[in-house]
C-alpha cells in the first residue's frame, strides 16, 4: 500500500502544480480572452486533471473538471465566448479545485455547499445541460472509434510468491501474446546483492503498458492462476493505441533504463502534452527543430527525464544531516589543531573541503526562486483590483532570486498582506488618479535582490502614499508620542508597524495604509529579518523586507558572560567597545556614555542571574534593531562564528531571550540571543519604570 | 581485466542457492563477469536485476550470455543490460 500512497502523493503534487499552471494561464486569458494558445492550454490542463483525478479516486474533482472541460471545449471550438462571467467563474473554480484536492470526499459541509454552488454556476454558463452529459468511459477524449485500448498495469508479486513453486515469467509472456506490451521494472525494493540471502523473497515489481483489443476482465484472466500471490492494479489510460506517439515510446524506454517503474500520471501528462504531434511531425521536429514552442516542448521532455521529485521531508533530513556534519567537522578541527600528525591533518583538510562543498550543494537544493509565488501575487492583485474597480498592473523584477524553501513558505503570507494593502489602500481609483494627473492604471512593483547574506524584497506602489501628519496625530491620540515630542519621519512611519496602530478605523482615517503591518514585521522578525517603510504623500509607498538566505546557518558574534557562551546575530551588530573602569550604578537606569552618547544597556549576567566577579574590562556589544540602539554588556568577545542553528525544543519554548542554540567545535553549547525579544522586553520594562516614576 | 565466465545451465528457483554459494567470492561486484545460462525463471530474473544493481554501483562489467530466445525474453520483461547471444 506504500506504493499506492506514494502515487497519491505524487498525484497531489502534480495536480497542485497543474492547478497553479492553469491559474497562470487564466491570468493570461484575463488580459487577452482571445488568446487561442492559452485557451487550448487551459483546456488540456483541465483534461489532464479530470483524467488523473478520476484515476486516483477524486470523483468530485474529476466531475468538476469535466464540467469545466465542457465549457472550454465550446470556447476552443468558437461555440462560446470567453466573457467576464466565465473568467470570474474560472478563477473561483481554480480555488475550488484546491479545496477538492484537500477534501476529496467533501466532508466539510461548507466545502459541500461551495461545490454545489460552483457546479450550479457552471451549469448556468453551459445553459444546455446536455452538453456536459458527454458519453465517456476512458480517461482521454478521442474522436475516432477505437479498436485497441492502452492500459497501465502495476504488478507486485507478494512476498512468498516463489516459495509456492510458481513462476511469473509464463504469466507475463501470456500477457505479451495478447497485444503490444512494454514492461518497466521497479527495482527500488530489490535488496542489495550482499543482502540477497533469500532469492525467494520477492521484491521486484513491474509497471506494464499494454495495448490490447480486450476488456479488463480479459487482462485479469491472464493472472487467474496466480491471483492469490500478486497485487494487480489495472487502469485504462486510453480508448486507443497511444503508442504511435514516439515521445511516449521514448519515455517508456527511458523508464526501462532507470528501472524505477513508471507512474501513470507522468504518462498521461506527457500524452496530453504531445498527443497532437504525430509520429511524422515528431520525426521532423527531431531532425530539424524550427519552432520555438516545439523546441520548448522538446527541452521540457529532456528536463522530465533529468530531474526527479524528492519529498520535502527527505530534503529536510538531508539538510539536518549536513548540519550535523558541519558540527562534527568543527569538532574534528579542534582535535586536528592540537595534532602533529601531518597525514591526519591532510585528511582533515580534505574532509573539510568536501564538507563545505556538500553543505553549499545541499543548501542550494533547498533554495527556491521567489518567482514560484508570482502567480499568487498576480491573482491577488487581479482579484482585489477587479472588486474595487481599480486598474492595477503588477511589474516584477529579480524574482529569480532564491531563498530557502521554508523561508519562501513563511514569507508568502506577509507578502500577500503587503500586496493587499497596496491595492486596497494604496492605489487610487482610475477617476481619482486621472484627477491627480496620474495614469489611470496604477503600478505595483516587486523587486528582489541579494544583499550580502540577505535578500531584499521591495514592494512599491505609485498610489496615495502616507500622510505623515495624520499618522503622527493618530499616534499622539493613541499615546505613542507626546504631543510636543520631536519625532523623525522614520519614527512616524515606524509607528505603522506597532500592533495597537493596526485598526481598520486608523487606516481609513489616515491614508489607507497600515493594515496589519505589525503582522508583517512580526513575521519577518521571526525569520530573523525586518520590514521597513518609506512613503511620500500622494506619490506612493515602498515596503522593504529584509531576510536571511537561510534559517539553518547564522553568522554571529561569539561572546561569553559568566562562563556561558552566546551568539549575537551579526545582522543586528553595530559596534563593539571595551569598557575600562566599569562600575554599575544600581540606583539608576543602566546607561553608559559611549562616544558622547547615552546608551542604555542590558547586562547579560542579569539574564543568567549570576553575580560572580566580572572581568576588570568587560565589553559592550552595541546592537541596533529598527530605530532602537541598545548595548549588551558581556565579559568577553571571542570572535565571529558561523552557527548551525538548533532548536531548543519544546521544553525551553517559553524562554524569551534565546532563539536557539548551536554546538561549538569543542562540543560546548552556545545560546543564540533573540535580539528582537531582548530589546522589546527592555523597552517595555523601561516604559514601565518611567510610568512608575511618573 | 578479462571477465570471469560463470556457466550455469538453468538459473532458476532450485539452482540459485547453490549457485550463490559456489560463486560467492566471484560475485563480489569487483571482478568483471560473464554469466552464461540456457534458461531462466522469475527468481533467476530477480537475481539478474540484483546483480545488475551491484555491478552498476561498483562500475565493474557484468554481461550475460544466453540463447536468443532467452535474451529476448529478458529484454521483453524490461531488463536492459549488456547481453550477448550464446555461441
Amino acid at each position: 500500500m506504500k506504493l499506492q500512497n506514494d502515487q497519491i502523493n505524487l498525484f497531489l503534487d502534480e495536480a497542485s502544480e497543474l492547478i497553479e499552471s492553469m491559474e497562470k494561464t487564466l491570468l493570461i486569458l484575463d488580459e487577452n480572452p482571445k488568446n487561442k494558445t492559452a485557451i487550448h492550454d487551459f483546456f488540456r490542463g483541465m483534461h489532464t486533471l479530470k483524467g488523473s483525478s478520476s484515476m486516483f479516486g477524486y470523483p468530485h474533482l474529476s466531475d468538476f473538471a469535466h464540467h469545466f472541460e465542457s465549457i472550454y471545449d465550446l470556447i476552443r471550438n468558437d461555440e462560446l465566448d470567453l466573457n467576464k462571467t466565465i473568467l470570474t467563474a474560472s478563477f473561483s473554480s481554480i480555488d475550488h479545485f484546491r479545496i477538492l484536492l484537500s477534501d476529496a470526499a467533501l466532508q466539510d459541509i461548507h466545502h459541500q455547499k461551495e461545490h454545489e454552488a460552483r457546479v450550479k454556476e457552471l451549469n448556468s454558463i453551459l445553459k444546455v445541460s446536455s452538453v456536459i452529459e458527454k458519453k465517456e468511459t476512458s480517461l482521454f477524449d478521442e474522436d475516432d472509434e477505437p479498436t485497441e485500448s492502452t492500459w497501465h498495469l502495476n504488478l507486485i508479486l507478494k512476498q512468498d510468491f516463489y516459495s509456492k513453486e510458481i513462476d511469473v515469467l509464463p504469466v507475463l509472456e501470456s500477457l505479451q501474446s495478447l497485444g503490444t506490451c512494454s514492461f518497466v521494472i521497479n527495482d527500488s525494493e530489490v535488496p542489495e546483492f550482499n543482502e540477497f540471502y533469500d532469492a525467494f523473497d520477492c521484491k521486484i515489481s513491474w509497471d506494464i503498458i499494454l495495448v490490447i483489443d480486450a476488456t479488463e476482465t480479459t487482462i485479469r484472466e491472464q493472472f487467474i492462476f496466480v491471483d492469490e500471490e500478486i497485487e494487480l492494479e489495472i487502469i485504462k489510460l486510453s480508448s486507443r493505441n497511444v503508442l504511435d506517439n514516439s515521445y511516449l515510446v521514448n519515455f517508456i524506454e527511458a523508464k526501462k533504463e532507470a528501472s524505477k517503474g513508471l507512474q501513470p500520471f507522468e504518462f498521461i501528462q506527457l500524452h496530453e502534452e504531445t498527443k497532437n504531434k504525430k509520429a511524422e511531425d515528431i520525426h521532423a521536429l527531431e531532425t530539424e527543430p524550427d519552432s520555438e514552442e516545439d523546441d520548448h516542448s522538446a527541452s521540457k521532455n529532456v528536463e522530465t527525464m533529468s530531474s526527479i521529485r524528492v519529498h520535502v521531508q527527505k530534503l529536510d533530513t538531508l539538510l539536518s544531516l549536513v548540519s550535523e556534519l558541519v558540527t562534527a567537522q568543527a569538532r574534528l578541527n579542534v582535535f586536528i589543531d592540537t595534532s602533529s600528525n601531518n597525514d591526519l591533518q591532510e585528511v582533515a583538510e580534505d574532509i573539510e573541503k568536501i564538507t563545505r562543498r556538500l553543505r553549499e550543494n545541499a543548501f542550494s537544493i533547498s533554495m527556491v526562486p521567489l518567482s514560484t509565488m508570482e502567480t499568487r501575487f498576480q491573482r491577488l492583485v487581479r482579484d482585489i483590483s477587479s472588486n474595487q474597480h481599480k486598474k492595477v498592473q503588477l511589474i516584477s523584477s529579480g524574482l529569480d532570486t532564491e531563498l530557502e524553501k521554508s523561508l519562501i513558505e513563511r514569507l508568502t503570507p506577509p507578502l500577500l498582506h503587503v500586496f493587499r494593502n497596496a491595492v486596497d489602500h494604496g492605489i487610487e481609483t482610475p477617476e481619482i488618479r486621472k484627477a491627480k494627473g496620474k495614469p489611470e492604471v496604477g503600478t505595483i512593483l516587486i523587486n528582489a535582490l541579494y544583499s550580502g547574506a540577505h535578500v531584499m524584497v521591495e514592494i512599491s506602489d505609485d498610489g496615495n502614499g502616507i500622510d505623515l501628519e495624520k499618522v503622527k496625530q493618530k499616534a499622539i491620540s493613541k499615546g505613542f508620542f507626546k504631543a510636543d515630542a520631536a519625532v523623525s519621519e522614520n519614527e512616524i512611519l515606524d509607528i505603522l508597524f506597532k500592533p495597537g496602530f493596526s485598526t481598520s478605523e486608523t487606516i481609513t482615517d489616515v491614508s489607507g495604509r497600515g493594515v496589519g503591518m505589525d503582522v508583517v514585521r512580526t513575521a519577518l522578525n521571526q525569520m530573523r529579518g525586518d520590514a521597513t517603510i518609506e512613503s511620500k504623500a500622494g506619490e506612493g509607498t515602498k515596503i522593504s523586507l529584509r531576510l536571511p538566505l537561510t534559517l539553518s546557518i547564522l553568522d554571529g558574534l561569539l561572546v561569553s558572560s559568566a562562563n556561558q557562551k552566546f551568539i549575537i546575530p551579526l545582522q543586528f551588530l553595530d559596534k563593539c567597545y571595551e569598557i575600562p573602569n566599569f562600575t554599575r550604578n544600581n540606583a539608576k537606569d543602566d546607561i553608559l556614555i559611549i562616544e558622547g552618547e547615552q546608551i542604555p544597556y542590558i547586562d547579560l549576567r542579569d539574564l543568567l542571574e549570576d553575580s560572580t566577579n566580572r572581568p576588570i574590562i568587560p565589553s559592550l556589544v552595541m546592537i541596533r534593531f529598527q530605530q532602537t540602539k541598545v548595548g549588551i554588556l558581556i565579559d568577553h568577545i571571542i570572535g565571529e562564528h558561523q552557527a548551525v542553528v538548533k532548536s531548543l525544543g519544546t521544553l525551553f519554548r517559553k524562554v524569551q531571550s534565546i532563539s536557539g542554540a548551536t554546538i561549538l567545535g569543542d562540543g560546548e553549547i552556545a545560546l543564540i540571543l533573540d535580539v528582537n525579544k531582548i530589546i522589546t522586553e527592555y523597552v517595555t520594562l523601561t516604559n514601565l519604570k518611567k510610568e512608575v516614576l511618573i | 581485466m578479462k571477465p570471469t565466465e560463470i556457466v550455469i545451465e538453468e538459473l532458476n528457483n532450485s539452482t540459485i542457492s547453490e549457485f550463490l554459494q559456489q560463486n560467492e567470492e566471484i560475485l563480489s561486484g569487483q571482478i568483471p563477469i560473464i554469466l552464461q545460462f540456457e534458461s531462466i525463471d522469475g527468481s533467476g530474473f530477480q537475481l539478474l536485476v540484483s546483480l545488475k544493481k551491484l555491478y552498476q554501483s561498483t562500475g565493474s562489467a557484468f554481461h550475460i550470455s544466453s540463447s536468443k530466445q532467452t535474451l529476448d525474453q529478458i529484454r521483453l520483461l524490461g531488463l536492459e543490460m549488456s547481453m550477448e547471444e550464446m555461441k
